[in-house]
Order: structure tokens, then C-alpha cells, then sequence
């Protein structure tokens, strides 16, 4: 049973990784024969936070600070994993502040993910739906029974709920589905107390579509009535079909729940590799059935899985950047304000609460593209330089990284690879790496340490195969 | 001074800067700067769908009830023909109707003018999606069915040498339009800043034994095909370019886009200096950086609400000024270095927007659509200028109150690899008939 196998190291370390943000000195061996139920259980936690990125103000400053504050929970190892799928969420329900243009808007959402990030998916699509960032994102705001806007009704079928195609590649809904689905998205908007907008969504009857639609027309789903959201308070206000519910009454080509595949297919994509077998898929996609759509069953699910343990699993996918910078901090144990970290972030091509667009960040080697790639080497340098806090800088310290007893450079050079994750390394390059350690000061000389060791560290941060997990 | 220099530039564009042949060493084949033969193309890709029914505009009802159908749907974003005058071009070839550039699009409308333009109208494919994201895949790859490659990345592969870059996006990674098999592409934001971090007086000053072991390490083999092997390569570009570009002049040189709005009219300076850069090499291959594709991006075209009609503060008006300036700009700085006739610069956008506005008042927008026109722009020596397709007819819409399509993009991509790179286009998008662009 995969469930109580025991985790090796290598295992802790990839589940660390993958799982959370990277292991911190001696986690992995904290985590090693552990079973893996109970490691995952440990590293999900039991309770979820409700707490939120700061948003007093609405301007660059104060999103750049939301970021740090993002930043600081990923690199807390109690809060890690959650964070991970926060993240998750964010990618998955994307909405920018560029578009959105309220902080405190993406605040609120960003504790929604916090919140929902383990919680039932279903819930979850529902408070997305009257999320206000998200509304603002997708002209929920502006979806009124006389002018129609279909823009969240087409994405949360293609993108958030369903997929444009099922996994055989059979579109999952027609054009006339969209228009249906949004006049059912009808009629939200900011309730005004005293003449004053507050940031609390509503429903308004008045702009509120109330004629009969039908959706996913000649299916065997098929369902024509007042479809609508509900309100708040989970009352039936005006519509009397929910139509959150249909999108998970939708069967795909195959006769299988499409929403269940197709997030199961998507996490699986974050945690794991692309394209998994179909097999695979379902297998998780059952678990979250028969959970009634429980994102926790889910994760747990894929996290003990065997293939979760594979050699695919374990190298094969380039990390986004918030995964290569936390986890050199975290192996660093790096103190900073993070004062620069998200700029250097936007550069790598990752703006946290700024996703490219509603499909989000595209997860790919793409992230290693050339220019990306360098701003790599901008971050690895800093980390690798840092001596203090100092103007946003980094305080590392580098000889806490070393055995003093162990002074083979050769021996230095494995262990740092196999503090850092780094498997699958070219035989010459741990050569170049060792000879980079021999040319010039002497392990002896007073200077070794820290330009040395310290320039290792960056050759270690852009090897390729740093890159992935 | 400027004037000098363009002189002088326009006499050094000798054939032998543009002679580009089957050569063998790698210096000579940076020797030959541009494409196999010769000629560079710039792709500008107008992000979310841009309103083709408010940039290229019927001003009458010849042929069909174009300009009709045009005011009814949109009170609140219809252009009123007085706006129109001074951007007139040729009427539709197919039906007569007459056409006007937006009004914010002048620079554009003198090019027609003048010949070095192409409206291409009417451009989509065969069940046209509505998503931006299958939208764009369909018009990266070349095929509503995307496998993968991009269609300029097949094209890199099968005519190009592979041991040289020749293709650069801007915005950080590749566009998938330039995604190969094997041949390589660059993705950047600014090529004069493509350093890799230096500090040689700092506490870092081991940075010289760093770079030997980086060209080192990242040169050593692995699993081919492997994402390890494409981050390897991807460093190894880095290693490379990051030495050559920063040798690249952008700025103070004369560039029309010197001081332009938008962040287009930046990328398209860029491009203009690298080319510059590489005619200004010539007598050295080694310097120079054999770019001859390049992708150039302008987004905020999902114009849902707040569009805007021809106010030049509102959005859409923006959106049609910063293009038609930096395109504008960019063909008289290729006029001023003398290489206008071996460049050929093409904008598209994944759809088109509906006939109908969405809303009303100041809110109004138009939501995702199907048919879009493409610009081409070229000297008038070697671009066959004026209209071609058919503006489609907006009293006869198809099933969804959509634009029908009159042409497919993958005729205006078939010109190009035809006509202007002197290829075959045939293995690499299916069998299309190409239209006459180019002389």
C-alpha cells in the first residue's frame, strides 16, 4: 500500500519540493521513515488560515507588499504546503491587478484561496464565481440581463471548471452553452450603503436574467430553467437551479465526470508531470468523487501515490520561479525583507496577483527561456552574495552549510548536491564544479569561504538541473 | 549629423550585407545576417483580439449594407465618416465598399498611400474559436489543431542552419510561433540589457572563473530532447548573446522610435537596431548577431467595456495610434538605414470582435469575435500594396451574428514563406493558395 510505505530521504526531499517549498537544513531527515499518509498529513496541517496580505492602500507600493507578505508564509515550513495550493488557486483562478485595480479586492481573494485551499471544490467555484477581483477580472460586474458579457461564463467552463475539450479531445460545450451560462451569471453587483459602494457582492433582480435557459442542449445533462447562482446565504434568490451544480453534473465523451478529470489532471500537472496516462487520472478523479469534491482527499491522494515517487515525477518539470527562489531561501535559510524578491520575481516572469491572463502562467520550459534563465543568475548571485539584510539584501550565513571536518572539495560538491535536490547531474559537470573549487584559493586561504564556496553556490543555482524537480 | 550617418548607412547596404547562401563556416553564415535569402520578418501579434470592424472601417454601403449595418450595431462605437476623411484607403476589392483606417491609424493610411501597405481582410479559419488562448495556439501554430511547433519554428527548421540563432521574441520567452524542433529562439524584454550579473571590483570578483565553468557545464551533454537539454542550450545562448548584445546600440542613434508611447514603438526600435547593428557589422561576422525573425507584442485588446470610438485619449483609440505609430516609425527608420526592401513587417490578432457593441454609453464594448483583417507592410518595391480578401458582408452574418471569413491566415502565412523567404510552404501549413503580396 502506497499509503504506508516509508519515505526514503530521496523521497522527503521530492515530496518537500514538490509538496511544500523545499526542505530546510535537516527537514529531510526529520521526514525520512515517516509513512507517507502521515508525512503528507503532517505537511498539510489539520486547520486552515484565514489570514490576508496587507491592502490599506492601492498602489504599487502596497501590492509590493502584499507580495513580500505572500512570500513570507510560502518560506514558513508550518504553512508551507497550504500556501502551495494557494498558490495553485491563484494560478487556476487567475486575476490581475491590472485589470482588477483594487487591492483590497485581491486581498480578499487571495484569502479566499487561503481558506478554500483545502476545502470542497465545488464551494470553492461558488465563492470564485461572486469573488469580487474576480467579477471586476472577468466582467462579471458589467454581465447584466440586457447586455449579456460572456467572459467568466466562457472561462469557468474552459478554464476553470471543464476544459474546453475532454481528455479524448471532444469539446465539452458549444458556443450557445456560453451564452446560455451567461445570461444564468447575470445581475452581481456592489452593494451601496448610504450612497456609498461597499467591497460586499450582491445579486441585483433587476439586472438579473430570469427567463428560462438551457444548458449543454441534446446532452444527456441537459437542464432547461431559471438556472442561476445563488446568493450568499446559500437561499435560492431569484433563480431555482443552481448552476454551480451542473457544471458537475457535466460527463465527458466518455461518460466520466469532466470536472473531477479535469482538475485531478491539473493538480497532478502541478505536483507531479504534464500529460499523465488516462488510468491515472481517473484513479484520482474517483477519489475526488467519491469525496464529494474534497480538494484535501484529492491531494492526499496524489501525494502517497507510487507514481508520485517516480523518476518522471521527480525530475521532469522546470520550477516556476516562486519554486527556485523559495527554495534556495529555504536551503539557505536566508533572513531578508524580501524588499527586492518580488521585482526580481516579475523578471523571471512570475508577478504575484498579476497572472499573464485568465489562463494563467504557463507552466513550461518557457520559464527557462533564455532571457527568464538569466534573471535566474541576478537572484542565484544575490542569494549567493548575501552577507546582510541590508537594503533588502540577504544575511546567509555560509558556514553553517559546511562540515568543517570534510575538506575533499569532491566531497563538498556531493554534499551540496545532494543538500540542494540536485539529481541527474552530468558526470562532467560535478567535474567542472570541482575543478571550479580547486582553481585559485586554496581551502586553507582565509578568503575560501566566502568568495569560493559562496561562487559555487551560484554555479549550483543555475545548473540546469536545479531547475527542475 | 543624422543625415550623415544615413548617407552613409544607405551606402553601406551593400549586397554582399544581404547575400545569404548555403555558406559553411559559422562566421559566414552570420555573414549572411539575414534569412536564406536575404529578408527579415517582424511579427507583431495585437493581444486579445483586436475590433477589426473599428480599424479597417466601411464608409459607405457600395456592394452591400456595410456602413449601415455598422452605425445600427454600434451608436456608442461607431467612427462618423467626418472622422474618417484623412484615413481613406482603396474600397474593398471584392465588394466596393469603402474602407477607412482608423482614425488614430495616419501613419498607416500614408503607407498605403504610398504603396507599402497590405490590408488583408476578412481573415480567419473554418469554425473559428472564441477563446483567446486555442485562438492564439491556432494562429502560432499555423493550424487550427496546434501539434506543438510553431509555424515560424517549422520554417526555421527546415531552411535555416540550426548552429545559429535567428529568431528573438520580446517579453521574456520564446512566442510559440518560433517553437521547433530544433532550431533555437530567443525571448527578451531589452536586448542591450542581456548581461549576466558582473560585479569584478565586488565582494563576487571570482565572476572570471565563473563564466568558463558556466560555458563549461551548460556545453556538457545530456539526455536529448530532455528538458535538461533545452535549459543547457538555453545557457548556453545565455553565455553567448549576453556578451554580444550588450554591444548593440539602442539608443541616441536616430530612431523615429527614439521617444515612442507605447511599449511597441520600444521593441520595434529594438529590432531596428539590431538590424542596424548587423549592417554596421558586416566586415565583422563575428559581431554580429544573425537575427532575422522577430516577434514584437502589443496586448490590451480584449476591449469587453470602456472601448472607446475615436476620442485619442480612450483605450481602443490608444491602441490604434501606438500601432500605426511604431509601425510607422519603424519602416522610415529601415527607409533612413536603407534595407526597407528586406524587411516585411506583418501584424494579427487571434479573432476579430462582434458586429453588435455589448453595452451602452461610455461602458460600451464588443465582446470576442471571429473574422479580423492583417496588416503587411513593406517597401512599395517589393509589397504588391492595396486591399485584398473581402470585408464580410455584416447583413449576412454566420449562425452566431459572427463575421464571415474570407480568407484563411494560412494564405497570407503560405505569401510569406513563398514569396517573400522564397520557400515552400506546403510541408510546413498544408496546401493553400497564397495571395499576391509581394512583387
Amino acid at each position: 500500500m502506497a499509503a504506508t510505505d516509508l519515505l526514503t530521504e530521496a523521497h522527503a526531499d521530492h515530496l518537500l519540493r514538490r509538496a511544500a517549498f523545499g526542505p530546510r537544513s535537516g527537514q529531510v531527515q526529520a521526514l525520512a521513515g515517516k509513512t507517507r499518509a502521515n508525512a503528507v498529513a503532517g505537511l498539510l496541517g489539520s486547520k486552515v488560515r484565514k489570514t490576508r496580505p496587507p491592502a490599506k492602500n492601492n498602489n504599487f507600493d502596497t501590492l509590493r507588499r502584499m507580495q513580500r507578505w505572500w512570500l513570507q508564509q510560502m518560506r514558513n515550513p508550518k504553512f508551507a504546503a497550504q500556501e502551495k495550493l494557494v498558490l495553485f488557486w491563484h494560478d487556476h483562478f487567475p486575476s490581475s491587478y491590472g485589470v482588477v485595480n483594487e487591492l483590497r479586492w485581491m486581498s480578499t481573494q487571495n484569502a479566499l484561496f487561503r481558506e478554500m485551499c483545502l476545502g470542497n471544490f465545488r464551494d470553492l467555484v461558488f465563492r470564485v464565481t461572486r469573488d469580487a477581483a474576480m467579477l471586476q477580472y472577468l466582467d462579471g460586474f458589467r454581465n447584466r440581463a440586457q447586455n449579456p458579457n460572456e467572459n467568466y461564463a466562457r472561462e469557468v467552463m474552459e478554464l476553470f471548471a471543464l476544459g474546453r475539450e475532454d481528455l479524448l479531445g471532444v469539446p465539452n460545450y458549444t458556443q450557445e452553452d456560453v451564452v446560455q451560462m451567461a445570461r444564468a451569471f447575470t445581475g452581481f453587483g456592489l452593494l451601496y450603503k448610504r450612497n456609498r459602494r461597499t467591497d460586499t457582492v450582491t445579486l441585483y433582480s433587476e439586472n438579473f436574467d430570469a427567463g428560462a435557459k438551457t444548458l449543454f442542449a441534446g446532452m444527456p445533462y441537459e437542464v432547461t430553467g431559471n438556472l442561476g447562482v445563488e446568493n450568499a446565504d446559500g437561499v435560492p434568490f431569484p433563480p431555482h437551479i443552481n448552476v454551480i451544480d451542473l457544471l458537475f453534473t457535466h460527463t465527458d465523451s466518455q461518460g466520466r465526470p469532466t470536472a473531477a478529470r479535469f482538475i485531478a489532471k491539473k493538480l497532478w500537472e502541478w505536483y507531479a508531470y504534464p500529460n499523465p496516462a488516462l488510468p491515472l487520472v481517473d484513479e484520482l478523479a474517483d477519489v475526488f468523487v467519491a469525496s464529494g469534491y474534497e480538494i484535501r482527499a484529492l491531494v492526499e491522494a496524489l501525494l502517497v501515490h507510487d507514481e508520485f515517487y517516480t523518476d518522471q515525477a521527480m525530475s521532469s518539470t522546470a520550477k516556476n520561479p516562486v519554486e527556485f527562489a523559495t527554495q534556495m531561501i529555504v536551503a539557505l535559510d536566508a533572513k531578508s525583507s524580501f524588499e527586492n524578491l518580488p521585482s526580481n520575481l516579475d523578471r523571471m516572469g512570475m508577478d504575484l496577483f498579476n497572472p499573464p491572463s485568465v489562463n494563467g502562467w504557463n507552466h513550461s520550459e518557457a520559464w527557462l527561456a533564455t532571457a527568464r534563465f538569466r534573471e535566474r543568475f541576478f537572484l542565484a548571485q544575490r542569494l549567493a552574495a548575501g552577507r546582510s539584510k541590508k537594503d533588502g539584501g540577504y544575511s546567509v550565513k555560509a558556514a553553517k552549510l559546511l562540515d568543517p571536518s570534510v575538506t575533499d572539495t569532491g566531497q563538498i560538491v556531493d554534499g551540496m548536491l545532494a543538500r540542494f535536490g540536485i539529481r541527474n547531474l552530468p558526470s562532467a559537470s560535478r567535474q567542472e564544479l570541482i575543478d571550479y573549487l580547486d582553481g585559485g584559493l586554496a581551502l586553507s586561504d582565509e578568503d575560501w569561504l566566502e568568495i569560493k564556496f559562496r561562487g559555487l553556490l551560484v554555479l549550483l543555482f543555475t545548473l540546469p538541473e536545479f531547475q527542475v524537480h | 549629423m543624422r543625415i550623415d550617418r544615413r548617407q552613409f548607412l544607405k551606402g553601406a547596404s551593400a549586397s554582399a550585407f544581404l547575400a545569404g547562401s548555403g555558406v559553411l563556416s559559422l562566421a559566414a553564415r552570420r555573414a549572411s545576417a539575414f534569412s536564406a535569402n536575404g529578408r527579415a520578418v517582424v511579427m507583431i501579434n495585437l493581444s486579445g483580439g483586436n475590433d477589426y470592424l473599428n480599424t479597417v472601417i466601411p464608409t459607405d454601403d457600395v456592394g452591400a449594407d456595410q456602413r449601415s449595418v455598422y452605425e445600427a450595431g454600434r451608436p456608442d462605437l461607431a467612427v462618423s465618416l467626418a472622422a474618417l476623411s484623412a484615413t481613406q484607403i482603396a474600397p474593398c476589392a471584392a465588394l466596393g465598399t469603402g474602407l477607412a483606417l482608423h482614425p488614430q491609424m495616419g501613419g498607416l493610411a500614408t503607407l498605403f498611400q504610398e504603396g507599402k501597405l497590405a490590408v488583408v481582410n476578412g481573415v480567419g479559419y473554418p469554425d473559428h474559436s472564441l477563446s483567446h488562448f486555442e485562438a492564439e495556439a491556432v494562429w502560432w501554430a499555423g493550424n487550427p489543431q496546434p501539434q506543438g511547433t510553431g509555424w515560424m519554428g517549422r520554417y526555421l527548421d527546415a531552411s535555416l542552419p540550426l548552429d545559429v540563432t535567428h529568431a528573438l521574441s520580446f517579453g521574456g520567452e520564446v512566442n510559440p510561433t518560433f517553437v521547433a524542433q530544433a532550431a533555437d529562439a530567443l525571448g527578451v524584454r531589452e536586448v542591450a540589457r542581456f548581461g549576466l550579473p558582473d560585479d569584478p571590483e565586488g565582494e563576487f570578483r571570482d565572476v572570471d572563473n565563473r563564466r568558463p565553468a558556466w560555458a563549461d557545464i551548460f556545453g556538457d551533454s545530456r539526455p536529448p530532447d530532455s528538458i535538461l537539454a533545452k535549459i543547457a542550450r538555453s545557457g548556453t545562448n545565455l553565455i553567448e548573446k549576453s556578451a554580444l548584445f550588450e554591444t548593440i546600440e539602442v539608443d541616441e542613434w536616430g530612431s523615429l522610435n527614439q521617444d515612442g508611447e507605447s511599449d511597441l514603438a520600444f521593441q520595434m526600435r529594438q529590432i531596428a537596431s539590431v538590424l542596424r547593428h548587423d549592417l554596421n557589422n558586416q566586415g565583422n561576422p563575428s559581431n554580429q548577431t544573425g537575427l532575422s525573425f522577430f516577434h514584437g507584442h502589443i496586448g490590451g485588446f480584449d476591449t469587453h467595456t470602456q472601448q472607446g470610438r475615436d476620442e485619442p485619449a480612450d483605450w481602443h483609440p490608444s491602441l490604434m495610434r501606438w500601432v500605426s505609430q511604431a509601425m510607422t516609425n519603424f519602416q522610415r527608420d529601415l527607409e533612413a538605414l536603407g534595407i526597407a526592401d528586406k524587411v516585411v513587417t506583418i501584424t494579427y490578432s487571434e479573432f476579430g470582435r462582434r458586429i453588435q457593441q455589448n453595452d451602452s454609453g461610455r461602458t460600451a464594448g464588443t465582446d470576442h469575435g471571429t473574422a479580423n483583417c492583417m496588416f503587411v507592410m513593406g517597401d512599395a518595391t517589393v509589397l504588391n500594396g492595396g486591399t485584398y480578401g473581402q470585408l464580410p458582408v455584416l447583413s449576412d452574418p454566420d449562425d452566431h451574428d459572427n463575421m464571415k471569413i474570407h480568407v484563411d491566415f494560412r494564405q497570407v502565412y503560405a505569401s510569406v514563406i513563398d514569396q517573400w523567404l522564397g520557400g515552400n510552404h506546403v510541408p510546413l501549413l498544408g496546401s493553400f493558395t497564397a495571395l499576391p503580396l509581394f512583387v
